[in-house]
């Protein structure tokens, strides 16, 4: 993990959601990491994801923003494991149960840049959908289902109910991975396992701040 | 009682960390050298996540509620004895059984451990008098015992402590933050700067307790001088260890 003192560059607010921009040498996450960020004054970090533009961030969305340009934030980097994106995937559905699905879009960017396809299924859609990005309604998720070779979505810890019954629902061949990003809070990062960020898996009880926040939905228990 | 009945604490620092701020092994370099080192809780049977595990920020600090996850005391003994033998800091194990016969157990293997320096017991909340007599019964043993006990509650159970006691840890309050829009109320420990003042008042008024005072939730340097300079006989660090560490100048 690195550390590092950075510049906050630039704040968009889009909606409730609130972006910024790092300067920081670009990439320094893969999709689904995350990095944790505060200024002084700051009792507990950000924790930050990547969306699909270079150099920018989405700020947790439950947290309040104070934040100011030209503020000088101490960031550690990267933090837990992120989707896995495989060079055959070409057929990207994102289904976002959260309030924003743009913690998806760097996968998605992924594969658009190996020349496949992404589509996007979520009741929360932010202003600005890359245009390359099919975006779906409710009538046609099935078939989204179906067409997919992968799917990444995301919830939050204490509702995970529309994934619960996903895999049986849509009858998920072997090849259809379904990953998800599981938004837990954050505080120790792992040091003092506290274990805020438990989530249940049939190996056992892990850690979304190290062992994910990228889980695949076979692993969850429910 | 006369202080010096008591089994003396040693005290090689005068810093260490809080219970559940820097986990179960001393290994991971949070502390300064020679500082000591307190144990996330341990339970005698393992302890699941609570469900509605939850860190809710408010002005001055934070509410932390996880319901004390850990894989009971057989299980972490075996995987931590190691690392508490090896450790340069004095280990102190952060005790929260309920079970008099299984607490006894625990303090009895702690005395066969090499590098355990005293046991922490927790108090539960609400615990009346005669309960927390029978718990300290059943912790007392050839190694110091300290109290934990919170802010918020009733510290008047602490009048003329036995002799079993070496010292007292006062932890930071309890409390009650709703949770987003749902307001939904979610009960937990409460951590951060701003509990500092009234960390502070309670340190005041244990001066009559006759009984050395170790105050918890110290968020920074001068925090935590502060409170050495004005009779804690040590301080805990909170959640600071998150942050890359301690100074090492402590
Ligand atoms: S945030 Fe504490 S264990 Fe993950």
């Amino acid at each position: 993990m690195k550390s590092a003192q950075c510049s906050l560059l630039k704040i968009c607010k889009n909606g409730s959601v609130v972006f910024v921009e790092l300067e920081l040498p670009s990439p320094v996450l893969t999709a689904g990491q995350f990095l944790l960020a505060r200024n002084q004054r700051d009792i507990l970090p950000a924790v930050l994801f990547s969306t699909d533009k270079r150099g920018q961030y989405i700020f947790p969305m439950n947290s309040e923003f104070h934040w100011e340009v030209g503020d000088d934030l101490l960031i550690t980097f990267p933090h837990g494991h992120g989707f896995t994106i495989k060079p055959d995937m070409r057929k990207l559905l994102m289904i976002s149960q959260t309030s924003s699905p743009v913690r998806l879009f760097s996968a998605a960017r992924q594969i658009l840049e190996n020349g496949g396809e992404a589509a996007l299924f979520s009741r929360n859609l932010p202003d600005q959908v890359p245009p390359e990005i099919e975006v779906l309604s409710d009538e046609q998720l099935d078939e989204a289902v179906l067409w997919s070779d992968a799917i990444i979505g995301d919830a939050q810890l204490h509702h995970m109910d529309f994934w619960q019954g996903f895999q049986t629902k849509y009858q998920l061949s072997a090849r259809q991975s379904v990953q998800i990003l599981v938004d837990t809070p954050i505080a120790c990062d792992g040091t003092a396992e506290c274990g805020v960020c438990a989530i249940k898996t049939h190996a056992g009880w892990k850690q979304a701040c190290s062992d994910g926040p990228v889980f695949n939905l076979r692993d969850l228990e429910f | 009682m006369n202080e010096t009945d008591r089994i003396v604490l040693d005290l090689p620092s005068r810093w260490m960390n809080q219970a559940g701020t820097a986990g179960f092994s001393p290994g991971n370099q949070l502390l300064p050298n020679g500082s000591i080192f307190v144990t996330n809780p341990v339970s005698l049977r393992v302890r699941m996540p609570s469900a509605d595990r939850n860190l809710l920020p408010f002005p001055g600090g934070f509410l932390l509620h996880t319901g004390l996850p850990n894989a009971g005391w057989k299980a972490i003994r075996r995987k931590y004895q190691s690392h508490w033998h090896q450790s340069d800091s004095p280990i102190w194990i952060h005790v929260i059984s309920q079970d008099l016969a299984g607490l006894e157990g625990i303090v009895r293997d702690c005395e066969e451990i090499d590098g355990i320096a005293a046991i922490e017991l927790g108090l539960p909340p609400a615990c009346p008098r005669d309960w927390m007599m029978q718990l300290i019964q059943s912790a007392r043993g050839e190694i110091p015992l300290v109290l934990h006990i919170s802010l918020g509650e009733d510290l008047s159970v602490l009048s003329s402590l036995p002799e079993a006691v070496s010292a007292v840890t006062l932890g930071t309050p309890r409390g009650i933050v709703p949770e987003g829009e749902n307001g939904r109320l979610i009960h937990g420990r409460l951590h951060g700067p701003g509990l500092f003042p009234q960390m502070l008042n309670a340190l005041q008024d244990a001066r009559t307790w006759q009984i050395p005072v170790i105050l918890g939730g110290i968020c920074n340097q001068k925090d935590g001088e502060t409170a050495l300079n004005n009779g804690a006989a040590a301080v805990q660090i909170d959640h600071l260890c998150w942050q890359g560490g301690l100074p090492t100048g402590l």
